[in-house]
């Protein structure tokens, strides 16, 4: 079997004495559109900061391409954060410049094609940019990597429905051939048709873990619905 | 790689305290203008020897304006130091733990040589500051004496103490000056590097304030400092203790063996090398167990 | 083009609905070449993974051929894109009159209804 992508083996994360994370394993394969599928505060976040080594994760390893995390999986790891991080004092030209200095996948000409495309000035400075915009510009950024893994944390948090499809036609029409795309979110009715694989997240574990369109036909409806299912259920042993 | 990290390191580091190179650089010139010397009248007598009969001191305004500069200057230098600690924590806090960090910890770059450009940083920052302070001093010394250099420093200098008191004491070597200069880079660069171990500790504890921590060790590191000094003085250099008995001033004409005072700074520049090493071990220790941003 | 989907059924079952309906009826012409699968996908804003699925299928039910270098193209046997529209047209009828049958109407009733409705246009 080949090396899986991205592999997590036993990883656990706790602050003090909460479990955010409790012992994960999972292992994604190359080329799929995974949803990472869970409510707020269900650990989506706190595992992908982990693999991109924002975090130290408290017991366990992960694996990208076979390596730790480490200076070669950001190289190979594209990632939308869902704050913005963009250095306010640059231009927009000057950040593009700032990208292509560092990584060496960065494809310039895509980055300048989809900023003209936006209508954005490549001379205006982030900081007199609007919210949306400078989340716009940092989705291109990362979409004009040519990464083998792109982790979207929450692109879809609060955007209205002519900006998510923007977002989700960008995502589509741009990341690189072969590559893996994992996106997070707890709005899974706005994506679930572009999934190829689904992860059920919940207080800190994996519930259930598909493809997508398996899981329809086994459970005869929609993504959504299974989640809001097994979610309650969920709720329902809690109580 | 390291030499672009360093470079985007620089960029607001530089930019935040340009104006107070700026401001330095301003005083030091109106101060040089408003200087004065003092105009004699003579009278030639019969036998043609000269008879001083009156002395042109300065204008009051002129004085006033001199005294400002002077004043400006002095601060202007202690400031530029301080707004240079300030810009070098705010580019750390900023590219390590803010949201621009998310950007900064994800650039396909190992940590540790995240850390060193960081260090290199410090490092070319203080060297080029430094660089402006002295050149600022030599422009002053243009119209006064080199005395007026030493109590420009003697303000700013961790132990302004014991030069102050003997800045007219003439003349002093080459090799003075330059452990002089090292020592203020060294005490600065230790604020510094307690700052950002505060910040690092705070950061890895996820509570506490980062101010408290980098104060503490900076209160060690002083307390140790003296304890050093004391020891040397009491079991191996004898001669340099005589910095801690309130010497009377020196007077015009008397050259006291100042030696001592060299070896003083020599051993206080080891002492504090010392912990800017141990710090630099400390933090990059502590940086590679992970960094937890929230 | 338009692409419609209902989430609670594979997605790749409609996408392949949806392409073969626009094959018969022309919209993409027999013979033509199809956009890359990554055209396809952004028009119908799915995952080109989603695309190429249902182009793997749609190339089992022989509606389109691969050619090696140059990219996919629609059949051009014209017979078979009738065969295939006609086949449709039976499917939609037969479904259709099932519907028609759950309302107790009768086929007669049907064919008049179909014809009152021609008269009064």
């Amino acid at each position: 079997m080949s090396t899986p992508l991205l592999e997590y083996r036993n990883v656990s994360k706790s602050y003090g004495d909460k479990l955010i994370l409790d012992n994960i394993n999972l292992k994604l394969p190359h080329g799929k559109i995974i949803g990472l599928l869970g409510r707020n505060g269900a650990g989506k976040s706190t595992l992908i900061k982990l693999t991109n080594d924002l975090l130290a994760p408290t017991s366990g390893e992960i694996f990208v391409n076979g390596e730790t995390v480490g200076a070669h999986s950001k190289e190979i790891i594209a990632y939308l954060p869902e704050r913005t991080y963009l250095d306010k004092q640059l231009t927009v030209e000057q950040t593009i410049k700032f990208f292509a200095e560092f990584y060496r996948n960065f494809d310039t000409a895509k980055a300048k094609k989809l900023v003209k495309e936006l209508n954005l000035d490549p001379s205006q400075k982030v900081s007199k940019m609007s919210k949306g915009m400078q989340e716009k510009l940092q989705l291109i950024l990362v979409m004009s990597r040519n990464a083998e893994l792109y982790i979207l944390d929450e692109p879809l948090g609060g955007v209205d429905p002519a900006t998510r499809d923007y977002i989700l036609d960008t995502i589509l029409s741009n990341f690189s051939e072969g590559a893996s795309v994992i996106i997070s979110t707890h709005l899974i009715a706005d994506i679930e048709r572009i999934l190829d694989e689904v992860i059920f997240i919940d207080e800190g574990k994996i519930f259930l873990t598909g493809d997508a369109d398996k899981l329809r036909k086994e459970h005869n409806t929609s993504i959504d619905k299974i989640f809001r299912q097994t979610f309650k259920a969920n709720v329902n042993t809690n109580n | 790689m390291l030499a672009k990290l360093i470079k985007h390191n620089l960029k607001p580091i530089f930019k935040s305290i340009l104006p107070f190179v700026v401001a330095l650089f301003v005083s030091v010139i109106l101060f040089n203008i408003t200087d004065y010397t003092l105009e004699y009248v003579y009278e030639t007598l019969e036998d043609g020897s000269r008879l001083i009969t009156d002395i042109i001191g300065p204008s009051k305004i002129q004085e006033f304006l001199h005294g400002f500069f002077n004043f400006a200057t002095n601060c202007s230098m202690i400031l530029l130091l301080a707004a240079t600690v300030r810009a070098i924590w705010h580019q750390f806090k900023t590219y390590f733990y803010s949201d621009r960090a998310y950007l900064t910890h994800t650039l396909p770059v190992a940590r540790q040589t995240l850390w060193n450009a960081e260090i290199c940083s410090i490092a070319i920052t203080f060297i080029g500051v430094i660089t402006i302070l002295v050149l600022n001093c030599l422009l002053l010394s243009l119209t006064q004496d080199g005395a007026r250099v030493l109590e420009s420093f003697g303000l700013v200098g961790g132990c302004s103490h014991c030069i102050g008191d003997y800045y007219y004491v003439e003349p002093r070597s080459f090799g003075f000056y330059l452990s002089f200069v090292f020592i203020i880079f060294a005490e600065f660069a230790f604020i510094t590097l307690c700052g950002i171990t505060g910040m690092i500790i705070k950061q890895r504890r996820g509570k506490g304030s980062s101010l408290l921590f980098g104060l503490l060790f900076y209160m060690a590191g002083s307390v140790v400092l003296i304890g050093v000094i004391t020891l040397i003085g009491n079991f191996f250099d004898k001669s340099i203790i005589q910095l801690f008995d309130g010497m009377p001033h020196s007077t015009p004409g008397y050259n006291p063996d100042l030696s001592y005072m060299a070896r003083t700074l020599i051993y206080i520049g080891a002492t504090y090398s010392c912990y800017l090493v141990a710090l630099y071990f400390v933090d990059q220790k502590l940086l590679r167990r992970g960094i937890n941003l929230d | 083009m338009d692409f419609h989907f209902d989430d609670e059924r594979p997605i790749y079952i409609q996408l392949v609905e949806h392409l073969e309906l626009y094959i018969v009826t022309g919209h993409f012409p027999p013979g033509e070449r199809l956009p890359s699968v990554r055209d396809l996908a952004s028009i119908a804003k799915v995952n080109p993974n989603t695309m190429q699925r249902a182009l793997t299928e749609l190339e089992d039910k022989r509606l389109i051929i691969t050619e090696r270098t140059n990219g996919k193209f629609v059949t051009d046997d014209q017979e078979f894109l009738r065969k295939q529209q006609q086949q449709f047209a039976r499917e939609k009828i037969q479904k259709f009159l099932s519907e028609m049958q759950e309302l107790g109407i009768s086929r007669t009733e049907i064919i008049e209804y179909l014809q009152s409705l021609k008269r009064k246009d």
